[in-house]
C-alpha cells in the first residue's frame, strides 16, 4: 500500500566506510527515484533498524564478512518489540559473489550487488524497486519506452505489441493499487462501524462489493491466492454480522445465502426417492454432521451413508460457505475434503482452531483420496482430529461415533 | 461385469433399489462428464486439473466395484503428477482409461436395464 513518507523517512541506508569507492554507487542510486542516507556510523545503523518505516539497509565493506558482522551485530542491540521491517543488501566483488549467493540462499542478506568494479550500472537501481516492492513500498516509476539506439530498427509491429502490452501492465498495476487502496478504507470504515457496536449496513455491502471485486482479478495471482484465503474468512464474518441477515429464520437463511450451485442438486435432502423408508421413526433431534466435499458423486454416497447412519446432513462443496455453516450451526463432527474449489480444506480445519465459535471442539475428520505422509502431518497441525482416506466406509463411521459416543 | 452394485450396500448401508438406480445413474452421468473433461484438460496440457479429475475418479470408482477403473484412474493420478509425462505412456494411458469407461458405462447400463426389467409386472 502506498503512503506518503515523512521527510526524515528514507528509502535506502547506505553504510560505507569508503566512501570514495562507492561514489559511482552512491550517485546512481541517488539519480533515481531513491532517497539516500549514507552514513558510517554504527549507532546511526542502529537507530536506523529502529525507525518505523520499510527501508532497504545496504552494507558496503571491503570484506563481505565484515558488512555481514557489523550489520548482525547491531542487529542484535535491538529487541524484537524495537525492529522494524527492511531487506539487507551487501556489496561485493565479483570474486566475492559466490560467498555472497550461498549467503543469499541462506537468507543471510535479501540481495547483493557486485560494486567493485560496478559492471551494470543501473542494476543497483532496479534491485532496489524490487526490494522497496516486497517491503510495500512502491515508487510508481514510470517513464515512457526507450528510443531506439542510431541502427537499430524494431518492425512496427512489434513496436506496437512492446507498447501495448506495456501500457497494459501498468495499467493493471494502477487499478490494482487503487483497488487496495479501497479496500483498506472500506476495512478501516467497517472496523470502525463495528468497534461502535453498530454495523452499519452500507459500510458492510461495500465492503463485500470490494471482496468481490478484488476477487475477479487475477493480476499478481500468488497474492491473489493470499489474498483470497484472507476474503473468504472476511466474507464468512460479513455472513455472520450482515444486519440484513441478522433475524431470518434458519430454512430462509440457507435457501437465501447459501447458493447451491447447479451441479449440488441431484443431492437435495427432499429428493423422495432418496429419503423413503430411511427417515428414523423417532422425532428426537438428530446429531448434525457437516460435509465439506467438493465431488459430486462422493458426496451423494458420504450423504447417504450418513443419513443411513441418522444424521442430520448439512453439506457444501465451498470452503468459505463452510466457514459460515460453522459459525452458525452447531455440530456433532465435521468431514472435510482437501482440494476444495475456493480454498484448501486444511486451511479451513485450521482456521476453526483459532475461531471462538460453537465448534470450537467440533472434532474434525479429513476425509481424502490422498494418503501422504506430509498431507496427513499438515492435518495433524491443523488441529484435525481423523485422517479418513476415501471411499467413506461406513464401518469407519460407526467407529468414530462409538469413539465420540455419538448415537447413531 | 465391470461394476459390482452390491458394493454400494457395502459402503453406504441399506439401500433401496431405487436409490441404487439413482446412484447409478448418477454415477454415470459423472463418468461421462469427467471423461469429457479430461480430454478437455489433456489437450490443453492442463496436467494439474489431469491429475485431480484422476484422483476422484480413483476413490469413486470404488463405491461401485469398478476395480479396473481405479486402478486405471490411480495409474493416470500417478502418470499426470509425474515430473517427466512422456507422450508414448499418456496414450497408452489413455486408450486403457477410455476402455475402462465404456466398459464400465456399459455395464452401468445393463444393471440399469434389468432392474427396470425387474420392475414391469
Amino acid at each position: 500500500m502506498t503512503k506518503n513518507r515523512d521527510k526524515n523517512e528514507f528509502h535506502v541506508f547506505f553504510y560505507t566506510t569508503n566512501r570514495k569507492d562507492d561514489e559511482l554507487l552512491i550517485h546512481t542510486l541517488q539519480d533515481s527515484k531513491l532517497i539516500l542516507n549514507v552514513s558510517n556510523s554504527k549507532l546511526a545503523l542502529v537507530e536506523c533498524l529502529k525507525q518505523e518505516f520499510g527501508k532497504i539497509i545496504l552494507m558496503s565493506q571491503e570484506d563481505i564478512h565484515d558488512s555481514l558482522a557489523l550489520y548482525y551485530q547491531c542487529l542484535a542491540l535491538v529487541p524484537d518489540n524495537q525492529l522494524h521491517d527492511h531487506s539487507l543488501l551487501i556489496t561485493c566483488s565479483r570474486q566475492d559473489e559466490k560467498q555472497a549467493f550461498q549467503y543469499f540462499l541462506s537468507r543471510a542478506i535479501d540481495d547483493y550487488l557486485l560494486s567493485r568494479p560496478l559492471y551494470e550500472v543501473q542494476r543497483p537501481v532496479t534491485v532496489c524497486y524490487q526490494q522497496l516492492e516486497k517491503l510495500g513500498i512502491y515508487l510508481n516509476h514510470s517513464a515512457p519506452l526507450p528510443q531506439l539506439k542510431a541502427g537499430q530498427t524494431l518492425p512496427e509491429e512489434k513496436e506496437e505489441l512492446l507498447r501495448v502490452g506495456v501500457e497494459r501492465k501498468n495499467r493493471l498495476k494502477v487499478e490494482f493499487d487503487k483497488l487496495l487502496k479501497e479496500f483498506d478504507q472500506a476495512i478501516s470504515d467497517t472496523e470502525a462501524s463495528l468497534q461502535q457496536n453498530e454495523p452499519d449496513e452500507s459500510l458492510l455491502q461495500n465492503l463485500q462489493e470490494q471482496l468481490s471485486t478484488l476477487k475477479q482479478s487475477n493480476f499478481r495471482p500468488r497474492l491473489i491466492r493470499l489474498q483470497h484465503s484472507a476474503l473468504d474468512l472476511l466474507d464468512a464474518l460479513l455472513l455472520k454480522f450482515s444486519p440484513a441477515r441478522e433475524d431470518k429464520p434458519e430454512e430462509t437463511e440457507e435457501s437465501d445465502t447459501v447458493d447451491m450451485p447447479q451441479d449440488e442438486m441431484p443431492l437435495q435432502t427432499d429428493s423422495p426417492s432418496l429419503n423413503q423408508d430411511i427417515q428414523p421413526a423417532d422425532t428426537t433431534k438428530k446429531a448434525r454432521i457437516l460435509l465439506v466435499e467438493d465431488d459430486n458423486v462422493s458426496a451423494m454416497m458420504s450423504r447417504k451413508l450418513l443419513e443411513n447412519l441418522g444424521f442430520e446432513v448439512h453439506w457444501t462443496s465451498l470452503g468459505r460457505r463452510a466457514l459460515a455453516y460453522l459459525q452458525t450451526h452447531q455440530y456433532t463432527l465435521i468431514l472435510m475434503d482437501i482440494n476444495l474449489p475456493d480454498t484448501d480444506g486444511l486451511m479451513v480445519a485450521d482456521q476453526l482452531s483459532h475461531m471462538q465459535c460453537v465448534n470450537s471442539d467440533t472434532p474434525v475428520a479429513i476425509l481424502t483420496g490422498n494418503k501422504h505422509k506430509n498431507l496427513v502431518q499438515r492435518a495433524a497441525k491443523s488441529g484435525a482430529k481423523h485422517y479418513i482416506v476415501k471411499p467413506l466406509h461406513i464401518d469407519t463411521m460407526i467407529k468414530l461415533c462409538q469413539q465420540y459416543q455419538i448415537e447413531v | 461385469m465391470s461394476i459390482d452394485p452390491n458394493k454400494i450396500t457395502e459402503y453406504v448401508g441399506d439401500i433401496s433399489d431405487a436409490e441404487r438406480s439413482e446412484m447409478l445413474t448418477n454415477f454415470k452421468q459423472s463418468l461421462k462428464d469427467r471423461q469429457s473433461e479430461l480430454q478437455a484438460a489433456i489437450k490443453s496440457q492442463n496436467w494439474p486439473a489431469c491429475a485431480q479429475l484422476t484422483h476422484n475418479l480413483k476413490s469413486n470408482a470404488l463405491y461401485f466395484g469398478a476395480d479396473k477403473l481405479h486402478e486405471v484412474s490411480q495409474a493416470g493420478e500417478k502418470l499426470f503428477l509425474s515430473a517427466t509425462l512422456e507422450t508414448n505412456d499418456l496414450h497408452a494411458w489413455l486408450e486403457k482409461f477410455n476402455q475402462q469407461c465404456q466398459l464400465v458405462l456399459s455395464s452401468i447400463d445393463s444393471v440399469l436395464k434389468d432392474e427396470r426389467h425387474d420392475q414391469k409386472p
